[in-house]
C-alpha cells in the first residue's frame, strides 16, 4: 500500500512539505505530473530517511569520526576520508527502508530504473556540488539498494567534504533525497527550446531530435532534425531532416551505440503532427513555469515524455 | 558529350517544376540546388525550339491564333481564381480543395502550353533574323539599334506607328522581317494580359499549397517540394514518403521522360546537378545578353526578387520605395507587379526573356536601354553595383562593386 511508505512518495504524491525533502529534481517532476505533463514514472525516496538511518545505526557517529580528523587542505586527506565515509554507507543495513524501496520498486513495474540524487541543501546550487551528485542509469532490481547507497554516499565526494571543511559545515546540512525512475527505451529523442535559443524570438520554439537516445544530441556525434515552428499558432515553418545512421540505444549492458535501421535512415523522426503534439506540451510547460523552457524530450510507443526541463539561461526578454 | 546550356538562373520548387514540364517546358532540365539552381537545355534541342519559333513567327495568322486561344485560356484561369478567394482556402474541405487543385491543373496546363511560346527560348532566331537584316542596312550602329527597337515596340502611339512605317521602307524590308516584327509586336502586346494571369495564378497555387501545409502539418517548403500526385495523397489523408519530399527540399535535377517528369535526388540527383550546372566565373566584370531595348545607361543596381504571392508584396514594394529614379532594374524577370519599378529604372537588366519577355517589351515601350537573357544577373549583381548597360550591344560591364 502505497500510503504505508514512511519515506517513499511516488511523484504524484509530492507536494507541500514533501517537496523540500525530496530534492530540487524530485519536487520539478512533481510539479510536471501535478500538471498532467507526461514524465516516466518514478519515486523519491526523502532526505530524512538518511538522516533517521545515520541515526539509527551508528554510521553517522563514524561519518563524523572521519570528518573531523579530515584536513581541508590536504588533498590526500581529503580523498581518503571521502573514501572512507563511502564505504561506511556502502556497508550499511538499511532495514525497513530496504523492504521499503523494493516494495516501491515492484509497484512502478519497471523493470529497469535511473537512480540519481537530488540535493535538497541551498548549497545544491553553488559549484561544489556541480557533477558530484551520483546518476545511475539502466539499473535492474539486485543493484538497486546498492545505487541508493551509492547516491548517498555521493555527498562526501571530495570537492563537497572540502567545501564542507573549509565552511565548517556540521554533517545536518548535507542531506539529500534518491529519485528511482523507470527508464524508457525511446525511438526518437531530442531537445525543444520553446523561445528561438539564437535570435530570442518569441514568436518561434526549436526541436531538434535523433534516433535513439538524446546523448547522442548532446555529444554532438550526429546531426538531428530541426524543426521551426511557429508559435501561438504552431505552424511549421521549416523542416530540415538530416539522414542518422548510427544512434545510442538501450543494449543488454545499459546503452552504446548501434545501427539506424535502412528503412529509419533517410526518415523524418517526427512527423509534422506529432511536431505539433510536442510543441503544444512544451508550450504548456512553458506556462506552468511561467518562462521560456529548455526541455528533453523522448518518444517511446506510449507517446512522449518528458524528461528535464529548465528555463532558457540565455533568453533575454 | 552532351552539352547543357542556362536557360535562366531561377530556382523552382519540385511541385512547380513539375507543373512547368507538363506546361510546355517540357524541353528543360530543372536543378534546383542552394546555390546552384536553375533552368537548363540541352545546345541542340534549344536550337530545334529557336527553329520552331521561327517558323511560328513568320505567320502573323498562325500567332493572332495563338494569341487569341491564350486570351480564352487565360480567361479560364482568372474564373477560378476569382471564384475561389485566397481568404476562402481556410474554410473548405480536404475534398474540395482536392477538386480545386484538379481544376487548377485542368486550366493552367493548356494555358502555359501556350504562354510558353512567349519565352525567349523560341524568340532566339527571330531576334537574330531581324537584327541582322537592321543593322546591314543602317550602317550607323547607334541608329540601327534604335530602329531595332522601334521595330518591335507593341504601342499603339501615331509616332511609333510611323516611325516604324518609316523604316520598313526606308530599308526595303522583305514580307519574311515585315511578319516577324508584326508577329512580336503582336505577342509583345497580348503578354501583358498573360503575364499577369501567370502573376494570379501563381500566388493562387501558393496560397493553396500554404493552406494545405498548414493544415497538414507540412513546412511550406515541403509542401511545395511534393509532386502533385503526393498532394492529392495528403488531401485524401492518405500517407506520403517524407524521406522522398525532404530529398526534394534539399536538392534535384528533374526533366521529362517518357512524358512523365522525373525527379533524381540523392547522390545521384547530386551528380547530375554537378555534370549539368553552370559555374559563374568568380571576378565577372562584365557580361552578355540580348539587347532587347536599344540605349546605354550607367547606374546603381538595384535586384527585385520575383515574388508573385501577395504575402510577399510588403517585401517587394518596400524595394521598389527604396529604388532611387535612375537605377538599373536588375531581376530574373519583370512583372506587371514590376510597373512602378519600371517606370524609374534608368536601364532593365534580365535573366530571362528574349525579344518578347515582360522587360524587353517594356524597356522599349519607356525608351531605356534593356538587356535580357544574360542568365546571371541576379546573381553576379548586387544592390549598390555600379554598372554600365550597353543595350546597343548587349554588355553590362560592371564598374564598381559595393562592398
Amino acid at each position: 500500500m502505497i500510503e504505508n511508505y514512511k519515506y517513499i512518495r511516488f511523484f504524484g504524491q509530492i507536494s507541500g512539505k514533501d517537496a523540500k525533502t525530496a530534492g530540487g529534481k524530485a519536487a520539478n517532476l512533481a510539479r510536471l505530473v501535478r500538471a498532467g505533463i507526461p514524465v516516466p514514472n518514478g519515486f523519491a525516496i526523502l532526505a530524512p530517511a538518511f538522516l533517521e538511518l545515520s541515526k539509527a545505526s551508528n554510521i553517522g557517529e563514524k561519518i563524523e569520526a572521519v570528518q573531523s580528523k579530515i584536513d581541508a587542505a590536504d588533498a590526500k586527506s581529503v580523498k581518503t576520508g571521502s573514501e572512507a565515509i563511502k564505504r561506511i554507507i556502502m556497508a550499511a543495513n538499511l532495514a525497513d527502508l530496504g523492504i521499503e524501496t523494493l516494495a516501491a520498486f515492484a509497484a512502478l513495474g519497471a523493470k529497469l530504473v535511473s537512480v540519481r540524487s537530488s540535493a535538497t541543501s541551498e548549497d545544491s546550487k553553488s559549484d561544489s556540488w556541480a557533477g558530484q551528485l551520483e546518476t545511475n542509469l539502466n539499473v535492474a532490481k539486485p543493484d538497486l539498494i546498492e545505487k541508493v547507497k551509492k547516491s548517498w554516499a555521493s555527498l562526501y565526494g571530495e570537492r563537497a567534504l572540502q567545501y564542507a571543511a573549509e565552511k565548517k559545515l556540521d554533517g545536518k546540512t548535507n542531506s539529500v533525497a534518491v529519485i528511482v525512475q523507470a527508464m524508457i527505451k525511446p525511438e526518437v529523442s531530442g531537445v525543444c527550446f520553446t523561445v528561438h535559443p539564437v535570435t530570442n524570438s518569441k514568436k518561434q520554439m526549436v526541436i531538434e531530435s535523433v534516433w535513439g537516445l538524446g546523448e547522442s544530441l548532446v555529444q554532438g556525434a550526429v546531426t538531428p532534425d530541426r524543426y521551426l515552428v511557429s508559435r501561438p499558432d504552431l505552424t511549421i515553418l521549416d523542416v530540415n531532416a538530416n539522414s542518422q545512421d548510427k544512434m545510442i540505444a538501450k543494449t543488454a549492458r545499459g546503452s552504446g551505440w548501434i545501427k539506424v535501421p535502412k528503412s529509419k535512415r533517410l526518415a523524418q523522426k517526427l512527423s509534422g503532427f506529432q511536431i505539433v503534439e510536442l510543441c503544444r506540451l512544451c508550450l504548456k510547460i512553458e506556462k506552468l513555469y511561467k518562462a521560456p523552457q529548455d526541455i528533453e524530450w523522448a518518444r517511446t510507443s506510449d507517446g512522449f515524455c518528458i524528461l528535464q526541463t529548465r528555463p532558457i539561461t540565455t533568453f533575454k526578454n | 558529350m552532351d552539352k547543357y546550356v542556362l536557360f535562366t538562373a531561377a530556382d523552382f520548387p519540385a511541385f512547380l517544376a513539375e507543373l512547368a514540364m507538363f506546361g510546355g517546358y517540357g524541353d528543360l532540365i530543372f536543378l534546383h540546388d542552394r546555390f546552384s539552381g536553375g533552368l537548363y537545355i540541352l545546345a541542340d534541342k534549344e536550337k530545334k525550339m529557336a527553329k520552331t519559333g521561327l517558323k511560328l513567327y513568320a505567320s502573323p495568322k498562325a500567332v493572332e491564333r495563338l494569341v487569341k486561344k491564350g486570351f480564352n485560356l487565360s480567361e479560364r484561369v482568372e474564373k477560378l481564381t476569382a471564384l475561389y478567394p485566397e481568404s476562402s482556402f481556410k474554410n473548405q474541405t480536404s475534398a474540395k480543395l482536392r477538386l480545386i487543385l484538379f481544376e487548377y491543373y485542368k486550366t493552367n496546363i493548356p494555358f502555359l502550353k501556350i504562354y510558353s511560346f512567349t519565352e525567349g527560348i523560341y524568340s532566339s532566331l527571330i531576334d537574330a533574323t531581324i537584327r541582322n537584316f537592321i543593322f546591314k542596312s543602317i550602317k550607323d550602329k547607334e541608329q540601327a539599334a534604335r530602329a531595332f527597337t522601334a521595330l518591335l515596340n507593341p504601342s499603339n502611339q501615331k509616332t511609333v506607328a510611323i516611325e516604324r512605317e518609316e523604316i520598313l521602307h526606308k530599308t526595303a524590308a522583305p514580307q519574311l522581317i515585315i511578319d516577324l516584327c508584326s508577329s512580336v509586336r503582336k505577342m509583345g502586346s497580348a503578354k501583358f494580359i498573360l503575364r499577369s494571369t501567370v502573376n494570379k495564378s501563381y500566388g493562387f497555387l501558393t496560397s493553396l499549397l500554404k493552406e494545405i501545409s498548414r493544415r497538414y502539418c507540412l513546412s511550406p517548403a515541403q509542401c511545395q517540394a511534393c509532386r502533385r500526385d503526393e498532394v492529392i495523397k495528403i488531401l485524401e489523408g492518405k500517407t506520403v514518403d517524407t524521406a522522398a519530399i525532404n530529398e526534394r527540399v534539399k536538392f534535384f535535377a528533374a526533366f521529362m521522360k517518357k512524358n512523365e517528369p522525373k525527379f533524381l535526388t540523392g547522390p545521384c540527383g547530386r551528380k547530375t546537378i554537378d555534370r549539368i550546372k553552370f559555374i559563374i566565373p568568380e571576378k565577372v566584370t562584365e557580361f552578355r545578353g540580348d539587347p532587347a531595348s536599344a540605349g546605354r545607361a550607367t547606374g546603381e543596381v538595384m535586384v527585385l526578387p520575383v515574388i508573385l504571392a501577395k504575402s510577399g508584396q510588403g517585401l517587394l514594394r518596400a524595394k521598389i520605395k527604396k529604388m532611387k529614379k535612375g537605377d538599373i532594374l536588375v531581376a530574373n524577370t519583370t512583372g506587371p507587379e514590376m510597373v512602378m519599378a519600371c517606370r524609374k529604372a534608368g536601364g532593365i537588366v534580365a535573366n530571362e526573356g528574349g525579344i518578347n519577355s515582360h522587360a524587353a517589351i517594356v524597356s522599349r515601350e519607356l525608351g531605356i536601354p534593356g538587356i535580357v537573357s544574360t542568365k546571371i544577373a541576379t546573381q553576379v549583381l548586387k544592390d549598390g553595383d555600379i554598372i554600365e548597360v550597353d543595350a546597343d550591344n548587349g554588355i553590362v560591364k560592371i564598374v564598381e562593386k559595393t562592398r
